[in-house]
């Protein structure tokens, strides 16, 4: 019951601190899923959703990698109660 | 070379291996070995700050000590900001530097995607999601310079390797 407490919190937190960041045009958006790490430990995948892109400059990688570092540094400040991951994946067509 | 960067070497091979359509088995591997760079090179720093140059092969023996799961555990201390444990407290100056919040951030990241790769065959990776992956473990090899000589570098190395067993003490 707390857990699904906690979780329905945190399903309102991450958006707010997600859609506050200043984005790089290369995201096309990002999902939310809630689920366990590898050992089972409660985690939360943040996914951006960004084109591939088969050689990308350095400037290009470390402006994603910069992005990714800020959201993964804000999210652990917020102290959720599941460990936060934030994962690049190309959008589905349908996100595209 | 060193193991880590032989490692890093070989994940950016792989990932870029083929020219127009990456092969996924060639991407998941290049993930495992961006993880596994980034364990050998704490692990080594880990083993030379711990163990003396000789005998021959007492360092090599003390890297096989390392755990990865008390690895992560002690990661997510130094990740966290939300306080370490009590044996790990009072052997820091607070406020953490930067690029060690960093590299255990990184490790906690890459050991995820690692196991994704590995076991999580629902995952499809993109190359530019594992060369951004080989960027992230190559700028935790660039800012090391930066940190390798303060004494809370020297306390998160030390208990990657003990802090399991200082919790059991």
């Amino acid at each position: 019951m707390l857990d699904s407490r906690k979780q329905a919190g945190e399903e309102a937190t991450i958006p707010r601190i997600v859609d506050d960041m200043r984005w790089p045009e290369d995201m096309k958006g990002y999902d939310v899923e809630f689920g366990s790490d590898w050992e089972g430990d409660p985690a939360v995948r943040v996914w951006f959703l960004i084109d591939d892109d088969l050689r990308p400059s350095d400037e290009k990688l470390q402006r994603v990698g910069r992005f990714k570092d800020a959201v993964t540094r804000a999210l652990l400040d917020a102290e959720l109660s599941h460990w936060p991951f934030v994962r690049l994946r190309a959008p589905h067509p349908s996100q595209a | 070379m060193a193991p880590h960067h032989d490692l890093l070497e070989q994940a950016r091979h792989l990932a870029k291996r083929e020219p127009t359509r990456p092969h996924p088995a060639s991407l998941r591997r290049a993930v495992s070995a961006s993880y596994y760079a980034l364990f050998h090179f704490l692990v080594a720093k880990g083993a030379r700050l711990i163990a003396p140059a000789r005998p021959d092969g007492l360092r090599a023996q003390v890297g096989r000590a390392f755990v990865h799961t008390d690895m992560k555990a002690l990661c997510r201390q130094f990740a966290g900001r939300t306080g370490s444990s009590d044996h790990v407290r009072p052997l820091l100056t607070q406020p953490l530097d930067p690029g060690l919040i960093l590299i255990a951030t990184r490790f906690l990241e890459l050991q995820e995607e690692r196991h994704a790769a590995d076991y999580g065959m629902s995952q499809n990776f993109t190359r530019f999601a594992v060369l951004n992956m080989t960027d992230d473990v190559q700028r935790a090899f660039d800012n090391w310079a930066k940190i390798r000589s303060t004494p809370n570098t020297a306390v998160f190395l030390t208990a990657l390797l003990l802090n399991r067993q200082w919790s059991h003490a």
